[in-house]
């Protein structure tokens, strides 16, 4: 995977991304401890004392407020396969600006040679699977029990998509730019 | 509310007097061993036999096969296995990358003659499940014809075909799918009840 993701920060019109081995550990921490509390959201148990190269720090450019984080962590035994997480901060709104991180980040990937954007997305997710099906990726595998999440094993989905597929969505799904989501999206999480 | 003596009563008179599972490590001539960095010649020789490259692309060196089996004992919940018969290693397996919050690992197998494995197979993953609190096992396989016989393999023992992870491997510069399996240990305890009782691990 490409080390670019994060060694320089991103801007896009409301998104600025920022690698999280330069952010204030303790910020991480709230935010770990926020996603430990949400269902759907498998994150880290303890997160590593140095955050990976591919996890960024999202804030919404209007108030500097911190909105999520992104996760891209190549899977193991699949070069140029990225497994990309999402924590969205519900508490805080933004929806719109994560989404248009995700795209900053993605199209950021695919730049760097990332052959394939992969997500495991736990089945009471259904915000996110909104999403992803609405930019037309299906899933392709069904894990059974495969994570301990809220006090109970769930069924994780698999997606995936390449490059022609993300460019599919920037032209046709949202063709006002890469980062611009669809209205109907506003508000998920 | 419990109390601790009322606790303390149910441990006593409960079911879990009962007697524990043994260990089923040798059954019709095949043993379970634990695959150890001596063993390394051997898996290398396994690794070139029918498909197997394909399922554990791996460099096919003594050395680092010796220092990967060293390494992988090391991992929580892992245990590289080795199954013998007449004296000859006719397959290996193990768990690796434990999820040791939702209780599942990746498991890889290679058998010389996979058709012929079910046996040493299913002793080989209920000796995992024996070992560990394991929840369920994973598998990946390439979706190509010389691997097709590892998910025939992994399925007869009670490993479900969960999908695929499209176009994840690229082998000789080809893309390629990966057919995802998953086993649950209920799953695999029904199996056991109904096809092969001497591997019950609730006796």
């Amino acid at each position: 995977m490409s080390s670019a993701v994060a060694s320089a920060s991103i801007d896009g019109q409301r998104a600025h991304l920022e690698p999280a081995a330069a952010v204030d550990p303790a910020v991480l921490a709230e935010l770990d401890w926020s996603r430990a509390l949400h269902p759907a959201m498998a994150g880290w148990v303890v997160r590593p004392s140095v955050p990976s190269l591919g996890t960024v720090l999202v804030r919404d450019r209007r108030d500097d407020a911190v909105v999520g984080l992104l996760d891209a962590v190549e899977m193991s035994g699949y070069p140029g396969v990225v497994n990309v997480s999402i924590y969205a901060d519900g508490e805080r709104g933004h929806a719109g600006t994560m989404l248009e991180a995700y795209g900053l980040l993605v199209t950021q990937l695919f730049d760097g040679g990332v052959r394939l954007v992969h997500h495991e997305v736990l089945e009471l997710n259904r915000p996110i699977q909104r999403i992803l099906r609405g930019i037309g990726v299906a899933p392709t595998a069904r894990l059974v029990e495969h994570a301990y999440v809220a006090g109970r094993f769930w069924d994780v989905l698999v997606f995936a998509f390449g490059p022609a597929d993300w460019d599919r969505v920037r032209s046709t799904v949202a063709p006002r730019s890469p980062v611009s989501p669809p209205p109907s999206v506003e508000g998920g999480s | 509310m419990l109390t601790s003596a009322t606790r303390t009563d149910r441990s006593v008179v409960g079911d879990r007097t009962r007697d524990p599972a043994p260990a089923v490590v040798d059954l019709d001539g095949f043993t379970v061993q634990p695959l150890e960095p001596g063993h390394a010649a051997l898996v290398v020789d396994l690794l070139g036999c029918r498909g197997n490259r394909y399922v554990l692309d791996f460099p096919a060196d003594a050395d680092t096969v010796a220092a990967a089996i060293t390494s992988i004992a090391r991992e929580p919940w892992s245990l590289p296995l080795g199954a013998v018969r007449d004296g000859e290693l006719v397959g290996v397996a193990t768990t690796a990358l434990a999820n040791l919050k939702s209780l599942n690992a990746g498991f890889t197998a290679l058998f010389v003659d996979p058709p012929s494995a079910k046996l040493p197979l299913a002793m080989m993953v209920r000796h995992l499940f024996w070992t560990f609190p394991l929840h369920r096992l994973y598998a990946h396989i390439p979706a190509m014809d010389l691997t097709q016989e590892y998910v025939d393999l992994l399925t007869s023992v009670g490993f479900i075909n969960e999908g695929r992870l499209v176009d994840h491997a690229v082998i000789g510069g080809q893309p390629f799918d990966m057919v995802t399996l998953g086993l649950l240990r209920p799953d695999f305890e029904r199996w056991c009840a109904a096809h092969e009782p001497r591997l019950d691990l609730q006796s």
